[in-house]
């Protein structure tokens, strides 16, 4: 089941009504209850997994937590659940591409290849729902939370429907208090909660699955292109990656909150950050926190000073690309941006030296607007080993795509990129508003809050306006087949 | 609880809104195809205002001019035809229909009788998606809907795509122009042919049918499991049933399958015609734009053919008369006047000898072949002046590639060949004067005006092929075309 889908809104509209009419004692039973299901309907068989996670970290967390106890053995118990839970993650999701790297390294040296040809399938969310499972044990051993008796309680943290296909990745300390209590979901709740599902689905279907037409087509041809076609092509790409993943973010967030479940906020209008370590305070706010918590901080973080510190964030960003994709080219991006990090810190003074000699005041809008525009070309580039799909193409694009050719926009290549000229006009409109919101919400105006402060028809028109906007010129049904996000295969 | 109550009336009133503009729109960026087609059934159907369906494939479509049914016996009756359609398709396209008035009589082409497909979504069926959301999307969701779709598709997909049109059509955002708008007044432009479409190309050559003499299929297929259940139906509702096959280019599969559909409804007691056999109904080079579809001069045939099977078999009231069936005439009136104003400006020389051929009977026009012209050569062009009724002079201008003239006044012919003297043809429209000094030099004049020559001048003396369509003492337009390889250029005053 999709979330771009009919059958998808049908099931949550359907959860939400259940919703109302179960004792909030009891909705955790319910929600656990449609999560299974829903997993069920998309992964079929591998929800036995699922169930599987839910009782190693229930059995763990309950060894490992409190106070009593030998302490060697908890951390015995710790070691093996994380173990057990990572080596699943390794199984299906790199052992593919530990065989693809045995084989290219036998290749090298012209060895006979002994790697057999391995058709695993990822399940679906499994890199998501083993983070929060492993997120759980650590804080029930480092003494952050009480381990959960309630088996189901846990199990609903783990599985909870809205976010199990691709986060946010949530924390027990910040879930299990709301199974215990759920919210009761005012109408203010619901209005905010549709709006922000409907803002999702814009950015899904109004904008990135239009950009996923250039860029694929781009990208499909990439040797025949102009540089100025590759250079959009890769801001298409940093456009449609974000307005895929912060959608779908968006979505999962207001289906939680329709059920009266708070959810984290995953994206803070990362493509205004001023520097790549505030990029990833904004970008998949959840994952990047929890390699914070339960990678970099145990590894020393920077305590143990400059240089370990310096290491620790290149491993975590390695980490993080390769939790993204089983490729050498998601490990690369991890480090460019451990790199830029790294670069940034140590740059630091003589940047610090330069506003001093030069007299920059450092709130100047051209200021702000030179540092934001340099971090959004930064990340740009970290794009572009995201979307190859090997280092050679990414080379060919990042070293051909520096042409300055602005009359593509007006001489016709745009509506040659396999969209139509309508098509085209309405995704630059839509990336007008979604810039519009975006700095509306960078400023503190919370775009949602002012549509729901209007008086009852405004809003309606509003509402429906948009809704039917949505519907009819989203990008959906057959003929397409860009309804997957990004994010889910991961 | 007031509060509940308040939140709860809001609530339904903000969807009843929502729900309504998405309907709205819905119909702004539906495909109109067959809302143009079916919406005139759905207005007649709901004053019972139709006698007769006419089911089938896209032959009964091009094959059946319900207008001209109307204009000749009265008879209103509805082209339900699909494009593509195989019997099963027309058994829910009936049963649809029949949700909305019950007719006397049911004429059901059997055309791809012998398909043994099951679901029309099976590749092999090789029927196209447009091809059956014409046929369905006027309709309505409702009962009879649901169970045609679950009956004819398998796919559940594909299934949601006719249900809920919208999936389909959503992204015609793009190319929605004032006339999708008007679908919310009602104003949009609709079939007024009662649901057929008439073709106004030519094959022209290589056409033969040859009667194979076979019997019928060798089994059941899908198809007459399916012409059974029609006629079943019928009989149930006490509506007569007339099993057709109309002529096109048979082969012997398909002339097995016009047999067993004789064979069917002997065995049901209902009528049946199968035009295949009968000899001389129709020109297969001329009355047919393919091999399967009878271009406008063969559906008249056709047409006429089925008036004459009506007026000796069929009980069907005369509505003409009837100020109730006033959108009949009116239908009527608009093809016949459309007709006229097709009748000139034909780029096409072959199209133009088409509607001369229709109109023949209610125009005064002439058709002038210089002497030597490369058209005498052009067997196609040549037959249709035989169909008007050009004879033996035509003939012997053919072979001597003499000057030719052919004057039709309201159907009455006179034909010159050959140099001549000036001769004068008496015309509902004026005294036509007529003479030829050679192949080039010819003279037309009207009435007492002998200044004026119709047939030369010096821009347009080497055309091949001049036609000149009269009123009232002067001529209304004239047209010329120049051959080259029966490739025609055309040109007009």
């Amino acid at each position: 089941m999709q979330f771009v889908s009919l059958e998808f809104l049908i099931f949550i509209l359907s959860a939400c009504l259940i919703t109302c009419i179960i004792p909030q004692k009891y909705r955790y039973i319910w929600f656990l209850a449609a999560s299974w299901g829903f997993y069920y309907k998309l992964n079929g068989k591998f929800l036995i997994l699922l169930l599987f996670v839910t009782v190693v970290a229930y059995v763990a967390g309950r060894a490992v937590g409190g106070e009593n106890g030998d302490r060697s053995k908890k951390k015995a118990v710790l070691v093996s659940s994380i173990t057990i839970l990572v080596l699943m993650l390794g199984y299906f999701k790199y052992t593919g591409f530990l065989m693809d790297t045995v084989s290219s390294i036998q290749s090298f040296f012209k060895l006979s290849e002994t790697a057999p040809v391995l058709n695993i399938i990822l399940p679906a969310g499994i890199s998501f729902y083993l983070f929060q499972a492993i997120g759980y044990i650590a804080d029930c051993y480092m003494g952050k939370i009480e381990p959960e008796n309630n088996y189901l309680r846990l199990a609903t943290f783990i599985s909870f429907f809205p976010q199990i296909s691709a986060g946010p990745i949530e924390r027990a300390s910040n879930m299990l208090p709301q199974y215990v209590s759920p919210k009761k979901v005012s109408m203010d709740d619901i209005k905010d909660a549709a709006l922000l599902i409907l803002w999702g689905y814009f950015q899904k279907i109004i904008i990135a699955d239009r950009l996923v037409t250039v860029v694929n087509s781009v990208y499909a041809n990439y040797e025949q292109r102009d540089g100025g076609v590759l250079f959009l092509a890769t801001l298409c790409y940093t456009l449609q990656i974000y307005c895929d993943f912060a959608g779908y973010s968006n979505i999962a967030i207001g289906t939680a909150k329709l059920m009266g479940i708070k959810l984290m906020d995953n994206f803070k209008n990362p493509y205004l950050s001023g520097s790549v370590a505030e990029f990833w305070r904004r970008w998949h706010i959840s994952l990047s926190t929890w390699f914070r918590d339960y990678i970099y901080i145990p590894l020393g973080g920077n305590r143990k000073g400059l240089t370990r510190k310096l290491i620790n964030l290149m491993i975590v960003f390695a980490v993080s690309g390769l939790w993204h994709g089983a490729a050498w080219t998601f490990v690369v991006w991890g480090l460019i941006h451990g790199l830029f990090q790294v670069a940034g810190i140590l740059l630091k003074p003589l940047r610090d030296k330069l506003v001093d000699v030069f007299n920059i005041d450092r709130e100047s809008f051209s200021h702000k607007f030179i540092k934001i525009f340099v971090t959004f070309m930064l990340v740009n580039i970290g794009w572009v080993f995201f979307r190859a799909e090997s280092f050679a193409q990414a080379a060919f694009i990042l070293k051909n795509m520096w042409t300055i050719s602005p009359w593509i926009i007006t001489d016709g290549t745009l509506i040659s990129l396999g969209l139509s000229a309508p098509d085209v006009y309405l995704m630059i409109g839509s990336l007008i508003v979604l810039f519009i919101v975006d700095v509306c919400n960078y400023r503190g105006i919370i775009v949602r809050e002012n549509i729901n402060k209007q008086g009852l028809w405004m809003r309606w028109v509003i509402y429906i306006v948009a809704a039917v906007f949505v519907i009819t010129c989203g990008v959906w049904g057959p003929g397409y087949d860009a309804s997957s996000f990004i994010y889910s295969s991961f | 609880m007031k509060g509940k109550l308040g939140n709860l009336l809001k609530t339904v009133i903000f969807l009843i809104l929502f729900f309504s503009c998405l309907f709205a729109v819905s119909l702004v960026v539906e495909r109109k195809s067959s809302y143009e087609k079916n919406e005139m059934f759905v207005r007649e159907a709901k004053k019972n205002h139709i006698d007769a369906f006419i089911i089938g494939s896209s032959h009964v479509i091009n094959g059946i001019n319900p207008i001209e049914l109307y204009e000749d016996l009265g008879v209103t009756a509805y082209n339900l035809g699909g494009y593509g359609s195989v019997l099963m398709s027309s058994y829910w396209q009936m049963k649809l229909a029949l949700d909305y008035c019950k007719p006397k009589v049911v004429f059901v082409d059997a055309y791809m009788l012998e398909n043994d497909i099951r679901y029309i979504d099976d590749p092999n069926a090789n029927v196209t998606s447009d091809e059956l959301h014409l046929n369905i999307d006027r309709f309505p969701l409702g009962k009879t809907k649901v169970q045609a779709i679950n009956d004819m598709i398998e796919d559940k997909d594909i299934k949601m795509q006719y249900l809920f049109d919208f999936i389909v059509y959503h992204d015609r955002w793009k190319e929605i122009t004032s006339d999708d708008v008007k679908r919310l007044s009602g104003t949009s432009k609709i079939n007024t042919l009662m649901g057929a479409d008439m073709l106004y190309n030519i094959h022209g050559y290589d056409f033969e049918y040859t009667d194979l003499d076979t019997g019928g299929l060798p089994g059941e297929t899908v198809g007459t499991t399916y012409l059974r259940r029609i006629i079943e139906e019928c009989k149930a509702q006490g509506i007569e049933v007339v099993v057709m096959t109309l002529p096109f280019l048979a082969m012997e599969e398909n002339q097995q399958a016009a047999k067993t559909a004789e064979q069917i409804a002997d065995e049901y007691g209902v009528y049946s015609i199968n035009m295949l056999d009968m000899e001389g109904l129709v020109d297969y080079d001329m009355d047919f734009k393919d091999a399967g579809h009878l271009n406008v001069i063969g559906a008249d045939k056709v047409t006429k053919c089925l008036e004459n099977f009506i007026a000796e078999n069929l009980d069907l009231p005369d509505h003409r008369d009837d100020p109730e069936y006033q959108v009949w005439q009116s239908c009527a009136d608009e093809y016949y006047d459309n007709m006229k104003k097709m009748l000139t400006g034909n780029e096409d020389i072959y199209t133009s000898g088409l509607y001369m051929q229709l109109l023949q009977n209610k125009q005064t026009f002439a058709i002038s072949i210089k002497g030597g012209s490369k058209s005498f050569y052009d067997t196609v062009f040549m037959k249709e002046l035989k169909a008007m009724g050009a004879g033996e002079v035509l003939d012997r201008a053919i072979e001597t590639k003499a000057p030719y003239i052919f004057i039709s006044d309201k159907g009455n012919v006179t034909e010159f060949a050959g140099e001549m003297d000036l001769q004068t043809v008496s015309t509902s429209k004026g005294d036509l004067s007529y003479g030829a000094g050679g192949d080039i030099y010819r003279m037309l004049y009207i009435n007492d005006d002998f200044e004026t020559n119709y047939l030369y001048s010096d821009a347009y003396a080497y055309t091949d092929v001049q036609m000149l369509f009269f009123k009232k003492g002067q001529v209304k337009a004239h047209q010329y075309y120049n051959c080259d390889k029966f490739t025609y250029d055309y040109l007009s005053d």
